[in-house]
């Protein structure tokens, strides 16, 4: 059963919102508690850390009065619960909300204009988060997790063409279809955590061995199939040859 | 010393000289592009074949005694310089242009170093016969004008010379200038040596003359670029008071909606008062909800790109924005524009911060331009020591994001996708900042971030 934590520092508010996310709860047959209403940020922590696990957040942006804002909690929230779905609520319609998704995963945000738009938004939220929980269990994707600065980016493993090293850095290029780019690591340390599906073809490449269309033996480079190319060392062709 | 030997001891300085090319080059200029590339087996022969023909055309004058002719001697220098700029060329795959001119800053630092190493020993041509002199003039001339170039360059990375070159390389009008009067200088400094030793002027006095020869071009030189310089700081601040007044001019075109709307709430108020007063509550609630969308779709977008954008507090960035801004306006495309937390400063150049933005702003309107619901969404945010720089907009052409950094790649056609290139080289400069290019649901996202602070 998932939790539901309610944080809004207006009191009818918070109620208004407890009653319709009970009720579609109990309509719609949600596997869903409504684990906690309060106007304190400290209070939604303590319980979110106490419960370990994956909870639906409705947060309020501006919390009047309290030490932290709305995206402070959010942030400490995604500490404590990574996969956990976060909705926020706002007085204004103008919130910022590209960055609280590019920084908090934010899934979605309701504007309390009326009671009327507020309980469609509410609704609304948990009908997208059970459908992204059934389409998380038919997905069997893998995905490559790596901390860019202060985010942590997701790729399918089988979109990623290769890691390219930059000499005398330790800035690895992630090249995948729909992604190109840089962060800091090693490719030894990336050839541990993948395993056998990559292979290092040369002492600057790490290849995804089921992406590689063809070789070209005359240049010594691999054709992926996207169309991009990489190079591999000459004592890696054999290895090569028998992997494809 | 017989043909081979020569051709040998040639070969060496030739190969040091190489050597010394392009250490200055990728050190002191970065001007060379450093990390991966393939040797290719054809360029590397031709450039070995270019130095080992200049060795012997150089060996062949010295064995026919012909060096010490004003003008062979002239040629042979010239060849020389051309021969490592070819020879860079070719291993690096940098254009002809931008090696010359790595070439002839290397060969002023080294042939000062080398007056200033002997000028401070002697005042005379050592004596190669006698033993004791010759160990001088070796150790003088290997160690001692060593120390003096690094010396040198040393002192001129640290004032900078690099920037100063790689813009004055950028600019092809003083460019060329430039180039003539520093392509003049072997001449200018064997013709002035020659001359004034001919006139029966002392060693060092002739070469110190030439060494104020060589520095007063260096200074004109950097005259040259001072004004340039000036210049476009004077284009610049241009561009910062048009910015200024655009920012003006918006902020008054918002007061005088803002009078406007009073004007108009006045006139709603009474209305809404009537309808209260006949007890139609539903309808008051309808009027309400109007009155406020009302007030948003008029000035609240407004207040509100005001609002992110007082966030930004780098004028230069400021002024970007806004022209882009008002670009977008005229051109029918949305933009929506997030600073949520104050953006005071980062360790990118302001200019280069500038010209990446610019870039990616650019290039996102242009794929948007003239559709439908066209939109652009820009982010600047800076969180916990790091700042990301985002630019999103939808795509209506498929895009190939492995290809979009080659020059000269565009989903619009030929001659474009340049500002890409270089945005991408702009980049690479800096140790810190880390790109992202992505294809997300139909969008098309640019990104890059910036580590404000060490030890993160």
């Amino acid at each position: 059963m998932l939790p539901v934590y309610i944080c809004e520092d207006e009191e009818d508010i918070r109620e208004i919102q407890r009653e319709c996310l009970e009720k579609q709860i109990l309509i719609q047959g949600y596997d869903m508690e409504v684990a906690l209403c309060s106007g304190r940020p400290g209070e939604i922590l303590e319980a979110v850390k106490a419960a370990s696990g994956r909870g639906i957040y409705f947060l309020d942006v501006e919390l009047k009065g309290e030490e932290m804002d709305g995206f402070a909690l959010g942030r400490e929230i995604r500490r404590l619960d990574p996969r956990g779905f976060i909705v926020y609520v706002t007085a204004y319609g103008n919130l910022a909300f590209e960055t609280f998704r590019y920084h908090l995963e934010a899934l979605d945000y309701i504007v309390k204009e009326s009671r009327a738009k507020m309980e469609e938004g509410l609704s609304k939220s948990l009908s997208v988060i059970t459908e992204r929980m059934r389409a998380e269990q038919g997905e069997r994707r893998e995905f490559f997790s790596v901390k860019v600065m202060d985010v942590v980016k997701h790729v399918p493993i089988d979109e990623i063409m290769f890691f390219e090293a930059a000499p005398g850095t330790h800035r690895i290029a992630l090249h995948g279809v729909n992604d190109w780019f840089d962060f800091i690591g090693s490719l030894r340390e990336l050839e541990g955590q993948l395993g056998s599906r990559f292979l290092r073809a040369h002492r600057a490449y790490l290849v995804n061995v089921e992406q590689i269309a063809e070789l070209d033996l005359k240049d010594r480079e691999i054709k992926m199939k996207n169309g991009e190319r990489c190079l591999f060392a000459r004592n890696m062709k054999g290895a090569l040859l028998e992997r494809m | 010393m017989s043909f081979l030997e020569g051709f040998v001891f040639n070969m060496i300085s030739a190969v040091s000289g190489l050597v010394s090319v392009v250490f200055v080059g990728m050190a002191v200029l970065k001007a060379l592009p450093g990390g991966r590339r393939r040797w290719g087996l054809w360029r590397t022969a031709s450039a070995a074949a270019c130095l080992v023909m200049i060795v012997w055309i150089a060996t062949f004058f010295y064995k026919k005694g012909l060096l010490g002719n004003f003008f062979v001697l002239t040629l042979v220098d010239y060849l020389r310089l051309i021969g490592y700029a070819c020879c860079v060329s070719l291993l690096f795959r940098v254009k002809f242009r931008k090696c010359w001119s790595i070439v002839l800053f290397e060969e002023c630092v080294r042939e000062c170093s080398n007056v200033l190493a002997f000028i401070g020993f002697t005042d005379r041509p050592l004596v190669l016969s006698i033993p004791e002199e010759r160990r001088t003039y070796l150790l003088l001339g290997t160690v001692g004008v060593l120390a003096v170039f690094l010396l040198l360059l040393f002192l001129l990375h640290k004032m900078k010379v690099g920037d100063a070159y790689r813009q004055w390389m950028e600019h092809r009008n003083l460019w060329s200038r430039g180039m003539i009067c520093l392509s003049a200088y072997p001449i200018l400094f064997y013709g002035a040596t020659q001359t004034l030793m001919g006139g029966g002027a002392s060693r060092n006095a002739s070469m110190g003359v030439t060494l104020l020869m060589v520095a007063a071009a260096l200074i004109l030189f950097h005259h040259m670029g001072l004004e340039e310089w000036q210049r476009r700081e004077f284009a610049a601040q241009e561009l910062i008071l048009q910015q200024q007044n655009a920012y003006i001019k918006t902020l008054e075109g918002m007061q005088e909606e803002v009078r406007r709307f009073r004007h108009d709430y006045r006139n709603m108020m009474s209305g809404l008062y009537l309808t209260a007063e006949e007890g139609e509550l539903a309808e008051a609630g309808r009027f309400l909800q109007e009155m406020t969308e009302d007030f948003d779709s008029q000035i609240g977008g407004q207040i509100r790109q005001m609002g992110q954008l007082s966030n930004v507090c780098i004028t230069e960035v400021k002024g970007l924005l806004l022209a882009k801004l008002a670009q977008m306006q005229r051109e029918g495309t949305a933009c929506e524009l997030e600073v949520m937390r104050p953006f005071q400063q980062t360790r990118l150049r302001t200019t280069d911060l500038c010209r990446c933005l610019g870039v990616l702003i650019d290039n996102a309107m242009e794929e948007v331009r003239g559709q439908e619901g066209a939109r652009v969404h820009i982010m600047i945010s800076s969180q916990e020591g790091y700042t990301t720089f985002r630019v999103k907009n939808r795509l209506y052409h498929s895009v190939d994001v492995h290809r979009i950094w080659q020059q000269g790649y565009s989903t619009k056609g030929a001659d474009r996708g340049i500002g890409l290139a270089s945005y991408r080289k702009i980049l690479e400069g800096y140790e810190d900042v880390l790109p992202a290019t992505a294809v997300q649901e139909g969008y098309f996202i640019q990104e890059f971030k910036v580590r404000e602070r060490n030890g993160k």
